[in-house]
Parts: C-alpha cells; sequence; structure tokens
C-alpha cells in the first residue's frame, strides 16, 4: 500500500448483538427490581418525578434507559435514547470498554477508576442509580461472577437471596 | 527538602496500558476533532501496527485517513517532498486532527505538519529562532510503537537542521497500548532504555523541581523493574518470560521513554545527555550508552548537596533500602546501583556494550582532541541547551574513562 | 510501584513558583495575546491587602481592566453571569483568578460563557462538553490548600433551582498557576494548619484510592514530604517564606496528583459535613483523614505502610516491622493533629465535638451525625474508595471522629 488511503469505520455486530441483549436485561431487571426489593424502592423514591437514567457506550451506544413515570412507577424505557429526555448519562468512552464490562473482565469501581466511565448529571442521583445497578448485579448473577462485579458482596437475608432474588428473575422474563 | 523556583509545563496528556486505544475516539472529539489523519513509518506498517487503530475506531463513526508510510531509516532528515504531499491531503479531505503512529522520525513529521497546517507551510521556511508558537494548533496524537528516542514528547519539533522550540509542539495526548507496540531490537531498547535512565536520574538529583522531581522518581522506577529483564528475554530466548510479561515490560518502558521527553522539556542543560550525544556522533557507543557511561562521573561532580543524590537510592532501590542505608552511604551507593546496572548488562550482552569510556575505544591522550571538539560543536539555534563548560567536560571525561570508584575520582 | 492495567494522566497548567512568581504574569500572559486582564477575588483576600501585591507586581506592565471582589464563599450562577457580562462590557481578554476554590471556579465559570460566547452555562455542564480552548487564566491561589489552580473541574451553584452544576474538561485546566509564597504569608496559624492538612488529604488519599497510578503517586509522596517537614515549622515561624513557598509547591502537588488519582471516603464525609455544619474544610479533612485510612486498611495496608516513610522519615520507617507500619502511619498523622493542636493554641480541632463557634455552642451536635451520613452517600467521591461505603458504616465513622476515638475495626463490614 503506497497511496494514501481513507478508512471508514467498521462495525462491531457480534458486541452490539451481545451488549443489546444484556443491557434489555439488565434494564428489566431494574424495573423487576425496583417492584420487589425494599432498598432499590427506597433509592428510586430519593429521584425526582420523572428521572430518567440511561447507561450506554460512546458515541452511538447501544443504550438502555430506565426512568420513572408520572406515577412514580420505575420503568425500562427502551434503547432509543433519542426518544427520551435523560436525566443522568452514564456512559463508557468505547463499546469495548463496555463489552469488557458486561463481560465481567473489569468491574464497575474498577472502569471507573480507569477512566473509561463518564457521568453526566446529578452526583446523588449517581451514586444512587451506581447502587441500584449493583443491587441488580447481586440479584443476576452468582455469587462469584458478581464478586467481581462489585467492590463488597453484600450479607443478605435469606429471604433475600432467594424468593427475591427469584420474584426479580421472574418480573425481568415475564416484565410484569 | 526545600523547593526552588521553578516552572513545569507538560501539555502532553497520557494514557497508559490495556484498551488504551479504545479512549482514542471519545479524547478526539473531546478536543473537537472528527476526522483524524495517520502518519506511520513501513516499520509500523510492515508489523500491521495500523490494524488495532483501525480496530480502535470501530463504532466511533469517525473517518481514519492512511497515509503512506514514510522510510523510517537512520537519515534524520524529513523527506520535504512527502511533507508536501501529506500537507496536500491534510488539506484537501479536510482532516482536522494528526495521529502519529511510531517512533522518531514519524513524529518529527507530524510536528512539522501540525506547524504547516495550523500557521501555514510557509512558517517551516522562517528560521526557528524568529518562528514564536504561542497559540495550541492543531490535536496531535502520539502513539509509539516502541521505545523511541525519548524526544517525541519533548517540545522541541526538528526539521532538517532547524529547531522550532514550543509547548505547544508536545503531543496533546500519549497513547501507549500493548497492543499496537511491536518488539524493538536489542539494540534500540538498550539506547532508548539508557537514555531514560541518565535523563532521568541526572534530571532527579539536579532539580529543586517537584513536579520534575516525580516524573524522574517514576521513569527511574520503570527503567529499574523493566529494563534488563527485557533485554534479557530478547538476547536470551531460552530463559523469555512468557508473552504478557514481555508485554508488560514493553509497555512499561514506552512509558518510561515518554516520561524522558517530558523531562527533557523541563530540564534544561543535563551535562549527560549533551555530552553523551555529543560523544556518540564519532564513536563505537550510542548516545544511551555514552549518557550512562558518563553520568556517574557527572552525578558526582556537579552535585553540589550530597543528600540529594542519595535521595536517588529511593527510585533505584526502593523503600527498603534507602530507609535502612545511612545517609553518609547514600551517595556512593547510588552511583553504584548505576555502575551495577551498566554491569550486569555487559553481562547480559556478553561483552558487546561499553562500560567506561575506554571499552568505546578512548584513551588519555584524546580526551583533550575530544573536549576540542566540544568548543567547535555549539548547541543548535533554538533550543535552550546551554553551552558546556570544557573545563567541567574534561574532568568528566577523564573520570569516566576507566569508570573508576569515587574515591579515586576525588582524588584525581 | 503499583502499575495499573490503564491510567491517564493530564495537567496542563504551566506551574510557575518563585518567591517573586507574581511578576512573571505580564510576561506570562503577553505571550498568550493579551493584555486587558479582569482581576477577580472575594473580599477576603482584597482585606488582606493581597491584591496590592499583585497589582504592584504587575506595575502596569498589563491593562488591568476591572477588579472584582464580589465573589462569595460559595460560587454562584448569578454572579458568574453578571461577570461575563462585566468582563465583555471592560473589553477584557484574559482573567487572573486570585483566591480559593470558590474564586477559581467561578473564574472558570466566567471563561466559559466569555469564550464560547453564550448566555446559558447549563449547556457546558458535564464531561467532555467543551472542545476548544478557552481564553487565557491565570490561577494565583491563595490558600496552600484546595489544589484548584490545577484541576479540571469547576462546581458552580444555581442557588435560585438549588442544584450544583459540575464542569469537567481538560479545557477548564488554567493556563498558569502562580505559586508565591507572598500570598501566603498572613495567613493565620490555625488556618495554615488546615489549610495544609486539605492538602495532605489530597495526597494521602490519591495514595491510596482506586485510580491511583505511578504519576499521581510519584506527586503524593512529594508533597506529603514536603508538608511534613515544613508544616510545624511554618506554623511556629509563619513569616518563613521558604516554608511557605513550600506549602504551597505541595498543596499544588497534592491537587495535580488528586486530579489524576481520586480521592474517596474522607472528602466524601468532609463534603457533607462542611454542607451540613458549615466547618472548615481543612479541619473536616485533619480530623476525618486517619479515619478513612483505617477504615479502608484491610484492602490498602500496604500502601499506607509505604506512607510511613514520607510522614516518618526514614530511620522510623526501618525501625518499624513491615506489619506494623500502616498503623503506624495512621498514628503519625494523629499525631501531627495534636502537634499542630498545640501549636495553634488549640484552635486546630482533632475532633468534632471540640468545634465550637465564637459563643462556645457545638458546631457538631451528635444529632446532626445522621444527616451527615446521609449526605455522604450522594457524594461521587465514594466510588473511588477501596471498601464499599453504605449509610451505617458512614454514620459509624463520623461517630468514631466525633468522639475522637480511634475506629472499632472489628466492625467493618468485610465483602
Amino acid at each position: 500500500m503506497e497511496t494514501f488511503i481513507e478508512i471508514k469505520p467498521g462495525r462491531k455486530p457480534f458486541q452490539r448483538i451481545y451488549l443489546g441483549i444484556m443491557l434489555w436485561f439488565v434494564g428489566k431487571a431494574i424495573q423487576a427490581a425496583a417492584r420487589v426489593d425494599n432498598e432499590v424502592k427506597k433509592e428510586f423514591k430519593g429521584m425526582p418525578a420523572n428521572y430518567t437514567f440511561s447507561l450506554g457506550a460512546f458515541p452511538n451506544g447501544p443504550y438502555m434507559i430506565v426512568g420513572k413515570d408520572d406515577k412514580e412507577k420505575v420503568r425500562y424505557l427502551g434503547s432509543n435514547i433519542s426518544k427520551h429526555h435523560v436525566d443522568l448519562e452514564i456512559t463508557l468512552k468505547s463499546m469495548k470498554n463496555l463489552f469488557v464490562l458486561f463481560t465481567f473482565r473489569e468491574s464497575t469501581p474498577i472502569a471507573n477508576s480507569r477512566d473509561r466511565m463518564i457521568v453526566n448529571g446529578d452526583l446523588p442521583q449517581a451514586c444512587a442509580a451506581v447502587r441500584i445497578l449493583d443491587i441488580v448485579q447481586v440479584y443476576l448473577l452468582p455469587k462469584p461472577l458478581a464478586k467481581l462485579a462489585i467492590k463488597r458482596y453484600p450479607r443478605w437475608s435469606l429471604k433475600r437471596h432467594t424468593v427475591d432474588r427469584l420474584m426479580v428473575l421472574i418480573r425481568t422474563i415475564t416484565g410484569i | 527538602m526545600n523547593t526552588g523556583n521553578f516552572t513545569f509545563l507538560c501539555r502532553t496528556k497520557t494514557g497508559f496500558g490495556m484498551n488504551a486505544l479504545e479512549h482514542l475516539p471519545f479524547d478526539l472529539s473531546c478536543m473537537g476533532s472528527q476526522k483524524p489523519l495517520v502518519l506511520l513509518d513501513n516499520n509500523a506498517q510492515l508489523k500491521g501496527c495500523a490494524k488495532p487503530l483501525i480496530r480502535a475506531f470501530k463504532e466511533s463513526g469517525m473517518t481514519l485517513g492512511l497515509c503512506p508510510p514514510i522510510d523510517g531509516g537512520t537519515d534524520p532528515n524529513i523527506d520535504l517532498k512527502t511533507l508536501k504531499n501529506f500537507y496536500g491531503i491534510y488539506i484537501d479531505k479536510g482532516f482536522d486532527s494528526i495521529i502519529a503512529l511510531g517512533t522518531g522520525k514519524v513524529a518529527d513529521m507530524a510536528k512539522a505538519l501540525n506547524i504547516a497546517v495550523t500557521l501555514g507551510p510557509d512558517t517551516l521556511k522562517a528560521t526557528g529562532e524568529k518562528t514564536q508558537i504561542t497559540q495550541p494548533l492543531t490535536p496531535f496524537i502520539y502513539i509509539p510503537t516502541g521505545m523511541g528516542t525519548g524526544m517525541e514528547t519533548d517540545k522541541i519539533a526538528r526539521l532538517n537542521g532547524k529547531t522550532f522550540n514550543s509547548p505547544f509542539l508536545a503531543p496533546d495526548l500519549a497513547i501507549i497500548d500493548p497492543e499496537i507496540l511491536i518488539q524493538d531490537t536489542s539494540d534500540t531498547i538498550i539506547n532508548a532504555g539508557l537514555t531514560c535512565l541518565a535523563t532521568c536520574c541526572e534530571a532527579h538529583v539536579l532539580s529543586d523541581n517537584p513536579p520534575a522531581r516525580a516524573y524522574c522518581a517514576t521513569g527511574i522506577g520503570l527503567i529499574i523493574k523493566n529494563f534488563l529483564p527485557l533485554v534479557q528475554s530478547i538476547l536470551t530466548p531460552e530463559v523469555t518470560p512468557d508473552k504478557k510479561t514481555t508485554k508488560r515490560y514493553q509497555t512499561n518502558l514506552a512509558q518510561a521513554s515518554v516520561i524522558t521527553g517530558i523531562i527533557l522539556a523541563n530540564c534544561k542543560g543535563l551535562l549527560s545527555i549533551q555530552l553523551g550525544r555529543h560523544l556518540a556522533k564519532d564513536s563505537t557507543a550510542t548516545p544511551g550508552q555514552a549518557m550512562t557511561i558518563l553520568l556517574p562521573a557527572v552525578l558526582d561532580l556537579i552535585t553540589a548537596n550530597k543528600s540529594d543524590l542519595g535521595n536517588l537510592i529511593l527510585p533505584l532501590s526502593g523503600l527498603d533500602e534507602f530507609s535502612s542505608v545511612p545517609i553518609s552511604q547514600r551517595p556512593a551507593l547510588a552511583i553504584q546501583k548505576i555502575r551495577s546496572l551498566l554491569n550486569k548488562l555487559y553481562q547480559i550482552c556478553l561483552g558487546t556494550i561499553p562500560r567506561t569510556l575506554s571499552d568505546t575505544g578512548v584513551d588519555r591522550e584524546s580526551i583533550d582532541a575530544l573536549v576540542q571538539s566540544l568548543s567547535s560543536d555549539p548547541p543548535p539555534p533554538g533550543t535552550d541547551i546551554k553551552t558546556i563548560n570544557l573545563k567541567q567536560a574534561k574532568t568528566i571525561l577523564t573520570h569516566a574513562l576507566d569508570g573508576q570508584p569515587l574515591n579515586q575520582a576525588y582524588l584525581n | 510501584m503499583h502499575i495499573p492495567d490503564y491510567y491517564e494522566f493530564c495537567c496542563r497548567v504551566n506551574i510557575v513558583t518563585d518567591h517573586h512568581a507574581l511578576e512573571k504574569i505580564p510576561e506570562l500572559l503577553l505571550s498568550m495575546g493579551a493584555k486587558n486582564p479582569m482581576v477577580l477575588t472575594d473580599k477576603g483576600v482584597q482585606a488582606a491587602g493581597l491584591i496590592d501585591i499583585v497589582i504592584g507586581a504587575i506595575d502596569n506592565k498589563l491593562s488591568i481592566k476591572t477588579i472584582e471582589d464580589q465573589v462569595p464563599p460559595d460560587s454562584d450562577l448569578k454572579i458568574v453571569n453578571r461577570l461575563a457580562c462585566v468582563y465583555h462590557e471592560k473589553g477584557c481578554d484574559a482573567i487572573i483568578a486570585v483566591g480559593g476554590g470558590s474564586v477559581l471556579d467561578t473564574a472558570k465559570g466566567i471563561n466559559i460563557l466569555v469564550s464560547e460566547q453564550a448566555q446559558d452555562l447549563m449547556q457546558f455542564t458535564g464531561a467532555g462538553v467543551l472542545k476548544q480552548k478557552l481564553k487565557p487564566l491565570i490561577a494565583v491561589p491563595t490558600t496552600a490548600g484546595t489544589g484548584s489552580e490545577v484541576t479540571s473541574v469547576a462546581v458552580i451553584a444555581d442557588h435560585e433551582k438549588n442544584l450544583k452544576m459540575l464542569f469537567t474538561s481538560p479545557f477548564l485546566l488554567p493556563d498558569t498557576a502562580i505559586i508565591d509564597p507572598r500570598m501566603t504569608l498572613t495567613l493565620p496559624p490555625h488556618i495554615t494548619a488546615a489549610t495544609a492538612m486539605d492538602a495532605m488529604a489530597h495526597a494521602v488519599e490519591a495514595y491510596v484510592m482506586l485510580s491511583k497510578n505511578p504519576l499521581s503517586d510519584a506527586h503524593a509522596i512529594e508533597a506529603i514530604k514536603l508538608i511534613c517537614h515544613h508544616l510545624v515549622r511554618v506554623i511556629k515561624q509563619p513569616s518563613d517564606k521558604k516554608g511557605r513557598l513550600a506549602l504551597a509547591t505541595a498543596a499544588t502537588m497534592a491537587g495535580i496528583a488528586f486530579s489524576n488519582s481520586t480521592v474517596g471516603m474522607v472528602h466524601a464525609l468532609g463534603h457533607s459535613m462542611g454542607s451540613v455544619c458549615h466547618l472548615p474544610h481543612g479541619n473536616c479533612m485533619a480530623i476525618l483523614l486517619p479515619y478513612g485510612l483505617e477504615y479502608n486498611l484491610h484492602k490498602v495496608e500496604d500502601e499506607i505502610a509505604e506512607l510511613l516513610l514520607p510522614l516518618a522519615g526514614e530511620e522510623i520507617y526501618a525501625c518499624t516491622p513491615q506489619k506494623n507500619r500502616a498503623l503506624k502511619a495512621i498514628a503519625c498523622i494523629r499525631e501531627l493533629n495534636q502537634i499542630l493542636n498545640k501549636a495553634t493554641g488549640g484552635t486546630h480541632p482533632i475532633c468534632f465535638k471540640n468545634i465550637k463557634d465564637k459563643q462556645g455552642n457545638f458546631l457538631v451536635t451528635k444529632k446532626m451525625l445522621p444527616e451527615i451520613a446521609r449526605t455522604a452517600m450522594g457524594d461521587g467521591t465514594i466510588f473511588y474508595n477501596p471498601e464499599d461505603l453504605d449509610y451505617e458504616d458512614c454514620l459509624m465513622t463520623i461517630q468514631a471522629a466525633w468522639e475522637g476515638i480511634p475506629l472499632d475495626r472489628s466492625k467493618i463490614k468485610q465483602g
């Protein structure tokens, strides 16, 4: 190759599909946990009405958006960020960074401490959102994986570990 | 524990380590850039260094321009026709930032191109002294593929004998990603590693500049932990560690090289660097080797406060050794540490590198001629390098001749 | 040497440290193509006569268009908007900010508005929104503590809407930081102690938090060494110019360290203490620092142990067994607080229950602690803390700090 060439940005279809599924799952699980888990309920209660937050990758996603509706009900609002006003954006600097996060090779606090994450929005709410994500990860993941994803594995009651977890999983899948 | 009057400026943001390239599209967008032009040399091209870079731009929405590779050979001069060609491409195709993928000449070319595209090509024709660059230039990203010369992150641009000097010439961003690093030859690593060592040690001892000292300490730590193991792994393949460890050595040494440039931009008149570069012109020793051969004598001669020299033990040997050695013994030990490193390197390289000035073929009689040649080699215009004190130079060269132990050096 | 798998480091500020650094302002500003600066400060700095020193040093070499001393202790959107108009009206082309954190934040806010030719600051909130270099900004810190002359962040409060806007961009870094001992020479001993301990907390936290990296570590160590060497001497001999310069340099070094690593729970709790009880930030840092280290000890023992060397010197480091070094380092910080307490005639507090206002009322009562713990849970710095913290953990820590008794480490939850 001796001449100048222009290279259009390629795509990463596999990562996009994988992340799409994972984000959908997390989004639905947040919705479910907000109905089941008292701590998650409390965190959402502290957020203003109609508050929304998103998790995604720079510059073109994929994303997931979760928010409260007029009736204070927490809903998964899909993946199209242009359709919603988002109050708090948690964005990974690239899709690969998000992929590394969702394949549990880097935990959220580590990704954050390695400058891979940007948070735009009010800090107290951002803290609440991260705590919600942590709780949801504990619900969704088996203990060894969850330990990789969060800082300190919580000491929950047996009910929370079994009954509540089952309820979160059922509600996540059925979407009720 | 005093701080003198000092200034410190490093305009380069650095990103070191795993998946560093992944941050590049985001960082470019933060600098208002959407379309970067990549310059690389034929070695980087041959080894496929562009591939990880192209991969990092997937899903970024940014189009990359890839220039034809330049000849990275030993000729330090830049081909002006190529520069003109790149300038044309940059302007015609609407690029808005420059990425230098590679070391040495690629970075020089990128700096020259940056001056041309921001301030107009005529600026390059003016002489270095007259050209004051006081405004930020186009975003310039430096991605080394190896250890480099340590001058890539300096604030100096060299264009065929002319020198431009401005903090704005330093890269805005230097990215070291293990994925893009290629295996340098042992000669390159030895030269670059020793250059880093000499720069960091001398600047650490001489400067009253706490930020510079912090960079130096980091640089020395990186060299001590990674330099000899990497050289050894190349020269004695039977003891080569796994690929991951080798990559780690490479990444850490490339960091040290970036740090060296930053120190060079902030600490003026480092004697071992200047003398070493001069000496290497007509010698079997490379500049890095010459600098390290001279370093013990330089440190010993010009350190006014010996405790500054003793403090070098901390980055060289770590907390435990530093704190257990009596203050009075530290200066001698620091110098011994540097000598030991060179001797160990001699052993690893099976005697193919010099430990002393006489190993390079210099004898006592030729020292006067060497000193004389210094006076006929003034520092290049545009740089802030001081003229060397010839008497000092003679003492240093004499002492470095056999690498005498300190006591003898004092007697002379 | 701890080298993380990935880290970033950036400090584009030209740091000019000199006993006559102020005199270099005209040359520096002219080299950036500006000569009509706005001088921004607050009433306190003005009253202390520091502005006169700055103006004297500039000595008609620049045409200062206006001196604005209206900056409140807590940056305010209205003031930013008004001063941006003044900047335009008077034909300024640069800002010289003389003061502490609030003055710097205000200057950064004004600089965004005037450089982007914008009316609404809100559109620039968040990370990475600014895309180009702003107008020249020279920072002249007067407290030797906050380090905001080298941070890329600005916080501006919209008191009407009751929200704090956060701006993050490398373009917010001032072009130059002028470190001149004359700016801190008149600080009374207890403020000198508090601000230096603020810097100490920056450096120590930067060294032990999750984002630590070799360059931030090296900056932090230099800062701690300088503070330990000079602080007590300066308290005893306030006119020690060399010591003042060293402390100011240390504060800047600590600022570089924490803005490239991060701070953690000490700051999370300290910010909340400040906002709930209106305590001086430096006092909170001094009291909370040993507790923050105790809380994280099981996660970062080696790092804390390494701090013993700059804190206590090589003799004590060498003679302390490895397993005791971390605890000894924490003890050293407590001891430093005790020494400062004594040297300032009891004004430098060592626990929260000791802090009283001029009338002798307690500034922090036990009843306030739950609210402080709740506020801390909304502080972003909590995420960089090595160990996780929930409400009970925060409360337990500040309760101990209130009483002035060491943390009961058996009660710390480990995952």
